[in-house]
């Protein structure tokens, strides 16, 4: 926790200073409860903290005053009698009441037309067959994979960054602590201060995956509180689109980032997943003509090349046929020779 | 039975204001929040009190209102975290008696002198904190720096305090409670309490359900 010592110190003490914004403290909390040492320096300011507002409140307090106060409070009580005359003379102004009503219906759907009207537009960027990188706004940019949708306002309002995304992206945000930015991708919401990450929430997949790779991020199920996970750099974290609880594992996945870099490693990687991989990098369906095929293991490595000369390489390899497919490519073994 | 009159009030505002009071910070971390809690709740006494079985000790009712209405005002301002209130460990009622006089003073002393050990930029900053209550930003304002750096130096005023206090602490920290409250078990508090014993939901239930 070297990098982030100074961070959460800071957010520590906005919380007992009465700073922390409610998105702070519950950052705060999941952080706490990520390490038992973590919760243990938290503990240890509770202390030093209870002690300091005690002895204030004792110092500070003038108990003539603060009774002179209550006193003046409770003269002005009304007793439980006044309070049903009171109800009785606002009757008397009914017909004003109902003008006023008549006027209030009129505007509100003026108002809200009035709002709908004035509000930034929403910029939707769909990336075609080929990956787009963007700029959102704030300066932070966003690689968005081929089929992706990024949804983003023309210019950020208000407290927050807020982004939504269907499908796969690359997130490198800058930093601005005063305005987190906040992504929603299907079930999962994302918090940032500023950082690099990777989200994957294509729609109808039962899991949705956030890879961390510097900073740190908060990653919540939905809009519940309860459901949240700390992320430290080299994370990845699972979010089912039914179960709330969300996976936080180290991220094994080396290609992870394939679809983005076309940097890919294979390491004794079966047939099976080397094509799946494929598939889900370039766009293009690479399909195994046989069942025996799926065992074959491939260590190589590849630095930005077309799908066809990787293709290449792998037949050449394991001494396999490429036939294309309408819509692809279909891997076969030789014909046994004569 | 005699119902409380004005004279009852001060007697028992005299006596229990100021352990309300920081009982209520340890909550909602503001002072004048706290305050206008701790009079809220004497409002609401005050208003009662033709309802109220005089049999009843007062000052469990008063304790419970006060927790009740911090944990209000931290569910409405989306502040409330059971996570950190439970590892903050905060008593569960306000004091009875006024703690050790001797000890508190010493106590006092040791603030006094950790604070007057800060940095002179570093106290200067916590002191507009501490003694006028201004917010990070009103600091700013008033010294003419960022808010950031004014969060640096009240971050740094913590941990200076912390170090110079610790060994002090733990005995300090002993309070007598005046009564025996579960921390989050009411029906006026915000949700979430499924991890509680059944009981202590039920007891708590009956005493705000007689008093509301």
């Amino acid at each position: 926790m070297k990098p982030d010592d100074t961070y959460y110190n800071d957010l520590i003490s906005r919380y007992y200073f009465g700073e922390a914004s409610p998105e702070e403290i519950r950052e705060l909390e999941l952080w706490v409860k990520a390490d038992p040492s973590h919760e243990e320096l938290f503990s240890g300011y509770a202390k030093t903290w209870k002690a300091l507002a005690g002895d204030r409140i004792e110092a500070h307090t003038d108990l003539d005053r603060e009774w002179d106060r209550l006193k003046a409070r409770i003269s002005t009580l009304p007793e439980t009698r006044e309070a049903r005359t009171s109800v009785t003379s606002l009757l008397v102004f009914r017909p004003v009441l109902r003008v006023a009503a008549a006027i209030l219906l009129l505007l509100i759907p003026a108002w809200f037309l009035f709002r709908y009207m004035s509000h930034p537009a929403d910029k939707v960027l769909t990336a075609g067959r080929e990956m787009v990188e963007c700029t959102l706004p704030d300066g932070s940019s966003v690689t968005l994979d081929a089929g992706s949708t990024l949804t983003f306002p023309t210019h950020f309002t208000g407290a927050f960054r807020k982004v939504s995304l269907r499908g796969q992206a690359w997130f490198e945000v800058v930093h601005d602590r005063s305005h987190p930015f906040l992504l929603s991708a299907g079930n999962t919401r994302i918090r940032v201060v500023g950082t690099t990450f990777s989200v994957n929430a294509i729609p109808g997949k039962s899991t949705q995956e956030v890879v961390l790779a510097t900073g740190m991020v908060s990653v919540f199920y939905s809009d519940d509180p309860a459901h949240g996970a700390y992320m430290q750099p080299g994370d990845r974290a699972g979010i089912s689109t039914r179960n709330p609880a969300i996976r936080v594992t180290k991220n094994d996945d080396v290609n992870f980032l394939a679809w983005k870099t076309r940097h890919i490693l294979f390491d004794a990687t079966s047939l099976e997943e080397a094509t799946s991989l494929l598939t889900r990098v370039y766009h293009v369906p690479v399909t195994l003509a046989s069942a025996e095929l799926k065992s074959y293991r491939i260590t190589a490595t590849f630095e930005g090349q077309t799908l066809e000369s990787v293709l290449n390489v792998l037949a050449a390899t394991l001494d396999l046929r490429i036939t294309g497919t309408a819509a692809g490519y279909e891997l076969s073994g030789m014909a046994p020779r004569p | 039975m005699d119902h409380l009159d004005e004279k009852g009030l001060e007697g028992l505002f005299r006596t229990h204001y100021t352990g309300l009071c920081r009982f209520a910070i340890g909550f909602v971390k503001d002072e004048e929040a706290a305050r206008e809690i701790v009079q809220e709740a004497f409002v609401n006494l005050w208003e009662k009190r033709h309802t109220i079985d005089p049999a009843r000790p007062v000052r469990t009712y008063l304790s419970t209102s006060v927790r009740n209405r911090c944990l209000n005002y931290l569910r409405d301002t989306r502040k409330f975290s059971a996570g950190l209130l439970e590892i903050e460990d905060l008593p569960a009622g306000a004091l009875v008696h006024q703690p050790d006089r001797v000890a508190e003073k010493e106590l006092h002393q040791r603030i006094t002198s950790a604070i007057g050990s800060l940095p002179d930029k570093c106290r200067e900053v916590f002191l507009l904190s501490r003694e006028q209550n201004l917010r990070y930003s009103e600091i700013a304002e008033r010294l003419q720096i960022s808010v950031k750096t004014v969060e640096t130096q009240m971050t740094k005023a913590l941990q200076h305090l912390r170090r110079h206090l610790s060994d002090y602490l733990p005995l300090m920290l002993l309070p007598a409670v005046l009564s025996w409250l579960p921390l989050f078990s009411s029906p006026c508090c915000p949700a979430n309490f499924s991890s509680l014993p059944q009981g202590m939901i039920h007891f708590m239930c009956t005493i705000t359900g007689i008093l509301s």
